[in-house]
């Protein structure tokens, strides 16, 4: 892992991560302990969920280039940006230097544009070109210019460092409002045609948003996954004019009918996400790491602990027998 | 710890700096009487009795705070129909002053939201709890009392939130699960030199009955087995009302007043005013209870009081 003070190039960050995604997505479980120096958020996708990245500095024409190229999980096309503070300040012109080469390629025959570059034949050009900003940092300059390009779909992600029990740990997080959640585009399934069934689902979405304001959404046409606050995940399924609302931790599922869905849906998600682990600490039902006294024998022991990181508060609590008797009185 | 640690006295001084009580630089709200809502098993209630307690507590002019000290999954502001746009993690990588995170309700208590996501992996150090102390009492002058509502389990970062408290308030349910576990949290602040006081609720209670059997087992345990006194608080039933108040994001208590949870919530907080004039902190304010003198004040001081604190 990274110690010290200087973070690598943004550059670096986004080639670990996707070497990393790559090794996982092969199977190999264990991060690349080979990379020192590139950071690994633990238990992060890569930068989001069904990005999918084929073409490192893709140059369009001279003077035009794409730092990673790729599509998105609709198929769009999705420039990712790597970039220092430094080099902030000219990229605003490169935004839109390249949103209007993707225009014009729009309108060229696709076959002759992929014989120039088999990249863009993988991706939907009909989508138009998505941008994924990625920096450690970003002056409020630029964040101020980027405001006044909102023709363009941005998200722009940051990562920085987090102490963990002493540890350093990485993270990507995205900022508002360009986090890839902008006019409410990808909550409604495109395939649902009845205009009230999307009156309801806009509904139910908009309450979602008072749980997570910005979920993590995927899916195709026909259906949507959701994940609130990295762990609360329910699924919208279209069937025709029909809607079914999931909740598959919970095996729970609705036919999306009228307002009092939404409420006992809303409910329902509340009450995973209440139940859900805090710190680590098992829901209601317990697990392993945190069993009933009864099943360990009175010995209960904490989090930090059993991870072997000696938080200075942390401890072994022992009951003993006698102790644990005084709870089952026969 | 190693042998010649010990040998050469690094002990005693380790275990001091453990007991963080000793430490008054690291006690939350100086001046703020403050009660820390525990669990040792998850979902008993806390966050639920503490929102709604608060509401209880608040004065016409007296706000009360509710630190939402669950940095992974925070949720006080759902409770309150609260929609923060930043949380405990702007102010601890000092983007952000107390002041700004402040929700203020509708309904008297205010609330500084706790984490949500990647926060969830942060271990508050020391230097970091010491600022928060010292913009709770230097920021909100307007608390009257601070409810901290901590995560569930015996994480050494909830541990460091009561050990700072006057108060820890434990919420259990009936079942033996959620006592063994309060008793091992108790246990655990104990071992630890946690001097302040410490009272069970029991939330969920099917009748009055079973909730003073679960309250008197809990009592009666850390009376034999560690010779402390624990305090009882009161009950709250099981009631189908508060999922409706959940889903409508008003407190139950201003929701359904009338409701079963309600009126066991009311006795509980009448139980918590009690309490809270007990408290070393508490002292600087005059007694708010209706009816209550100056006499009365320390009667219930000198009551309960397990061993008097020195500050
Ligand atoms: N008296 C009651 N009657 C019915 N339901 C209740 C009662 N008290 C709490 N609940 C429900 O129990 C669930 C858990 O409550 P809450 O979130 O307050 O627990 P918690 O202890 O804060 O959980 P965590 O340990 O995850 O922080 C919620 O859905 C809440 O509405
Ligand atoms: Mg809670």
């Amino acid at each position: 892992m990274i110690s010290g003070p200087i973070p690598p190039h943004p550059r670096l960050v986004v080639e670990g991560l996707l070497r990393f995604h790559r090794s996982r997505k092969q199977g190999e479980a264990a991060p690349p302990a080979e990379d020192p120096g590139l950071p690994v958020p633990s238990g992060a996708d890569f930068l989001e969920e069904g990005l999918e990245l084929f073409e490192q500095d893709l140059v369009l024409e001279e003077g035009l280039a794409i730092d990673f190229f790729g599509k998105d999980a609709g198929g769009a096309p999705v420039a990712v940006l790597a970039s220092e503070e430094e080099e902030q300040d000219e990229l605003p012109l490169r935004l839109l230097d390249l949103d209007a080469w993707f225009r014009r390629g729009r309108t060229l025959p696709r076959g002759l544009l992929a014989q120039a570059c088999p990249a863009l034949a993988k991706v939907e050009l009909g989508h138009g070109l998505r941008f994924v900003l990625v920096a450690h940092s970003y002056e409020s300059r630029f964040l101020e210019r980027l405001q006044g390009l909102d023709a363009l779909d941005l998200t722009v992600l940051e990562f920085g460092r987090l102490r963990v029990r002493g540890e350093g740990l990485w993270f990507l997080r995205a900022l508002p409002p360009w986090d890839g959640d902008r006019d409410g585009r990808r909550p409604l399934p495109e395939g649902l045609a009845d205009e009230d069934m999307r009156g309801l689902v806009a509904r139910l979405m908009d309450r979602v948003h008072e749980i997570d304001p910005r979920p993590v959404i995927q899916g195709d046409r026909y259906h949507r996954e959701i994940w609130l606050r990295g762990g609360v995940h329910f699924r919208v399924e279209v069937d025709g004019a029909s809607v079914e609302i999931r909740i598959p931790e919970k095996g729970q599922h609705w036919i999306l009918g009228d307002e009092g869905d939404i409420d006992r849906i809303l409910d329902a998600l509340l009450r995973v996400e209440l139940e859900r682990e805090a710190l680590g600490v098992p829901s209601r039902d317990g697990d392993a790491e945190w069993e009933s006294p009864r099943r360990k024998n009175g010995s209960l022991s904490t989090r930090s602990e059993d991870s072997g990181s000696g938080g200075t508060l942390g401890g072994r609590v022992h009951l003993s027998e006698e102790e644990m008797a005084a709870f089952f009185p026969d | 710890m190693s042998l010649q640690d010990l040998l050469q006295g690094r002990m005693p001084r380790i275990f001091d700096r453990l007991r963080g009580g000793r430490d008054p630089s690291l006690r939350l709200g100086k001046g703020i009487p403050t009660i820390g809502v525990a669990s040792g098993k998850g979902g008993t209630g806390k966050t639920f009795c503490t929102v709604n307690l608060g509401v209880l507590l608040a004065g016409e002019r007296e706000r009360v705070t509710v630190l939402d000290a669950d940095l992974g999954l925070g949720n006080a502001h759902l409770l309150l129909g609260l929609r923060p746009t930043k949380n405990l993690q702007d102010f601890l990588e000092e983007r952000s002053g107390l002041r700004e995170l402040l929700q203020v309700s509708k309904y008297g208590v205010d609330v500084l939201p706790g984490g949500s996501g990647i926060s969830r992996l942060c271990q508050l150090e020391d230097v970091e709890m010491r600022r928060l102390a010292r913009s709770l009492s230097g920021e909100l002058p307007r608390a009257r009392t601070l409810l901290v509502d901590s995560a569930a389990g015996i994480s050494p970062q909830t541990l460091k939130f009561l050990i700072a408290a006057d108060l820890v308030l434990l919420v259990v349910t009936p079942e033996v699960t959620s006592l063994t576990d309060a008793y091992a949290m108790i246990k655990c602040l104990h071992l630890r030199g946690m001097e302040s006081r410490i009272a069970v609720l029991v939330n969920r209670a099917d009748d009055e009955g079973q909730a003073l059997e679960a309250m008197h087992r809990v009592q009666e345990v850390a009376k034999r087995f560690l010779d402390l006194h624990v305090e009882g608080c009161g009950w709250v039933p099981e009631d189908p009302a508060v999922r409706g108040a959940l889903a409508s994001r008003i407190p139950i208590v201003v929701r359904a007043p009338h409701a079963p949870a309600s009126r066991g919530l009311r006795l509980c907080a009448q139980r918590l005013e009690e309490m809270l004039i007990g408290l070393p902190a508490r002292r600087t304010f005059p007694s708010r209870v209706p009816g209550r003198s100056a006499s009365a004040f320390s009667e219930t001081g000198g009551r309960g009081g397990r061993r008097r604190r020195t500050r």
